[in-house]
C-alpha cells in the first residue's frame, strides 16, 4: 500500500478508512467535507489512525464532524488505532464522552 | 466519584516532574483575550479547571487549538459573545478573570457572580470597586455581573485586602487603559509576576509586580505570543513534604527553588538536608522521623496558606509538638477531623492547630473536603498502617495533575478505583 502524504485520507477494497500523515488545523479542512460521501449508504465503517504522524485539536473536530456525519446517514463508526497524544488531547479538552477513542 | 486506596509504609524515592501551576495558567489564559493576535500557551496542567476555562473561551466563540504537546493556542478574533455563563462560573471561580479582560478589549461582559466557597469568603466586590473607579459601569443583576466601559482610564487603586485575582484582573484591565494605573497593596505572589511577564511579552507595560506596588502604563494594543507558564509550586511542596513524611528521598524536576523559600525552610527545620539546582529541588531525610516545626500561613513570600494542610500531616508523624496557624482564610481546618480518624492527635484552638506527632497513622476511610485538605489525606495515608481510602478526589484532581501516577513513580503503593 503507498504511503499517503500529509493527511491523506485512502480507502482499503475492505471499505475501512485510513487516515495518514499529518492530521492537524493545516490539513483537516479539505477532509471535513468527505464524510458525507465517506458513510452514505453503510451501516458501518472503520478508521484507522494508524498512519497518522502528526495531530492537533483539529483532527478531533475532524472525527467529531465525522462521527456527526456517519449519525445523520445511519453509519456506525469506530476509530481504531487512535494516537496517544490524540486521545490525551480530547482529555484535555473535555469531550472524551462524546467520542470514544480505543488506544492504539 | 473515584476513590484513591493507599497502602502506607514506603519511603518515597526517586524524581518526579512538577507540571505548569494552574493558578498561574487561568489568568494567563484570560489574558489571551486581550491580545490581537493568537497566544500560545505553554506548560498548562491537564487539569479540569483549564478545560473548563477551554469551554468558557471556546464558548464565547474564541478559537483554540491544542498540540501534541498540549499547549493551547488561543485566537481571540473570533470572539462573539461577552459571557461567562453560571454553570461554568459556578465550577470554577477563576472565571471571573474574563471580566477585566473583557472589558478592556471589547467594552463589554456579563459574568455571573460566583457561588459560595468552602474554605471562607473570597468577595470580588474589589475588582468591581477597581473597574468602576477605571470609568466602567457596571450592575449586579439577577446574579451577573454586567460591566461595559468606552476605553477604559487608567486609575488609583488601593486594595482594601490583599487579592490575587483582584489584582490579576485589574492589571490586565489597565494593559489597555489610556493612561497608568496604579495598584497599591497588590497581591506579590508568583502568579501573578507570571502573568505580568506573560502580558508584558505580549506588549503590555508593567513594572512592580511581585512588590505591593504594580504600575501600568496602557498601551493601544496587545499582539500574540509564545509564553511557558511557571512551575507549580505548591504541588512542589507538596511531593517534598511526601517525601520528608516518609523519610524518603525525592527530587522535584522542572521545578523553580526560589519560588517556594519559605517552604523548603520549615522543612530544613523539620531535619530534611535540601540542595537544589537551577530546576529541581532534592529532599533527603536519610531514614529519619521529621521534627515537629511551628508555621503560620500569610501572603506572599511568607508560608502559603496551600501548604498548611500538608504541614499538618507532617506534624502529625513528626517528633515534637508543633503548631500551625491559619491566618489567611477561616475555615481551613477540615482535614483536621479527617487525620483525627486516623489517630492524629490534633486539638483546635481558634485559628491554631496543635499537634502532637505519633510515630504512625493508622488507615482509615476518610473523605476530601478541598483540594489541599485532599492532598493532606492522601500525605496522611502514606505514614499510615494498613490501607487508607481518600474519599471524593474530585477535589485533589482540580489541583494536582497525575498524583497517584506520580506517588506510584516515587514508590507509594497507591491506585485509582474508578466510582
Amino acid at each position: 500500500m503507498p504511503m499517503p502524504g500529509d493527511g491523506e485520507l485512502h480507502v482499503d477494497d475492505d471499505g475501512r478508512i485510513r487516515l495518514a500523515g499529518r492530521l492537524d488545523l493545516s490539513t483537516v479542512a479539505g477532509l471535513a467535507d468527505r464524510g458525507t460521501e465517506l458513510f452514505v449508504q453503510r451501516q458501518e465503517a472503520i478508521v484507522d489512525l494508524a498512519d497518522v504522524s502528526r495531530t492537533d485539536s483539529a483532527a478531533l473536530a475532524l472525527l467529531l464532524e465525522w462521527q456527526r456525519a456517519a449519525g445523520r446517514s445511519g453509519c456506525r463508526l469506530r476509530f481504531e488505532n487512535v494516537p496517544e497524544t490524540l486521545r490525551s488531547i480530547a482529555d484535555v479538552c473535555g469531550i472524551e464522552a462524546v467520542i470514544e477513542l480505543p488506544a492504539s | 466519584m473515584d476513590r484513591l486506596i493507599i497502602n502506607g509504609g514506603a519511603p518515597l524515592n526517586g524524581e518526579v516532574r512538577i507540571s505548569g501551576a494552574k493558578n498561574a495558567a487561568l489568568p494567563i489564559l484570560a489574558a489571551t483575550l486581550l491580545a490581537d493576535d493568537p497566544v500560545t500557551v505553554c506548560n498548562v496542567p491537564h487539569l479540569h479547571d483549564i478545560t473548563t476555562t477551554m469551554e468558557l473561551l471556546g464558548r464565547m466563540g474564541v478559537s483554540l487549538t491544542v498540540d501534541e504537546k498540549l499547549n493551547i493556542e488561543v485566537d481571540a478574533s473570533t470572539i462573539s459573545e461577552f459571557y461567562a455563563p453560571y454553570e461554568l462560573v459556578k465550577t470554577m471561580r477563576a472565571s471571573i478573570l474574563v471580566l477585566g479582560p473583557l472589558l478592556a478589549r471589547f467594552g463589554r461582559a456579563d459574568v455571573s457572580l460566583p457561588g459560595g466557597c468552602a474554605i471562607g469568603t473570597r468577595p470580588v466586590n474589589l475588582h468591581l470597586q477597581g473597574l468602576t473607579a477605571m470609568g466602567a459601569e457596571i450592575s449586579v443583576d439577577n446574579g451577573y455581573i454586567r460591566a461595559r466601559a468606552g476605553r477604559l482610564r487608567g486609575a488609583e487603586l488601593v486594595m482594601d485586602i490583599i487579592t490575587v485575582t483582584g489584582t490579576e484582573n485589574l492589571m490586565m484591565a489597565a494593559t489597555l487603559a489610556e493612561g497608568r494605573t496604579v495598584i497599591e497593596n497588590a497581591a506579590r505572589e508568583p502568579e501573578v509576576i507570571d502573568l505580568a511577564r506573560c502580558l508584558n511579552q505580549m506588549g503590555a507595560r508593567i513594572s512592580g509586580a511581585g512588590t505591593d506596588v504594580i504600575t501600568i502604563d496602557g498601551v493601544e494594543s496587545l499582539s500574540g505570543t509564545r509564553y511557558a507558564v511557571l512551575p507549580d509550586r505548591i504541588e512542589t511542596g507538596t511531593y517534598l513534604v511526601a517525601a520528608a513524611m516518609t523519610g524518603g528521598k525525592v527530587r522535584v524536576k522542572d521545578t523553580q527553588p526560589d519560588l517556594l523559600h519559605s517552604v523548603t525552610h520549615k522543612l530544613g527545620e523539620a531535619g530534611a538536608r535540601i540542595t537544589h539546582g537551577d530546576d529541581w529541588i532534592e529532599l533527603d531525610m536519610d531514614g529519619e522521623r521529621p521534627r515537629s516545626i511551628n508555621v503560620s500561613t500569610a501572603p506572599y513570600p511568607a508560608f502559603p496558606t496551600d501548604m498548611q494542610a500538608q504541614f499538618t500531616a507532617l506534624n502529625s508523624v513528626a517528633d515534637g509538638v508543633g503548631t500551625i496557624t491559619e491566618t489567611v482564610f477561616e475555615n481551613r481546618f477540615m482535614h483536621v477531623l479527617e487525620m483525627q480518624r486516623m489517630g492524629a492527635s490534633i486539638h483546635l484552638e481558634g485559628n491554631s492547630a496543635i499537634i502532637k506527632g505519633i510515630p504512625r497513622l493508622t488507615g482509615a476511610p476518610v473523605m476530601a473536603t478541598d483540594l489541599r485538605a485532599s492532598a493532606s489525606l492522601v500525605l496522611a495515608g502514606l505514614v499510615a498502617d494498613g490501607e487508607t481510602t481518600v474519599d471524593r478526589i474530585y477535589h485533589i484532581d482540580r489541583g494536582y495533575e497525575c498524583i497517584e501516577e506520580k506517588l506510584a513513580q516515587l514508590g507509594a503503593q497507591i491506585r485509582r478505583v474508578p466510582g
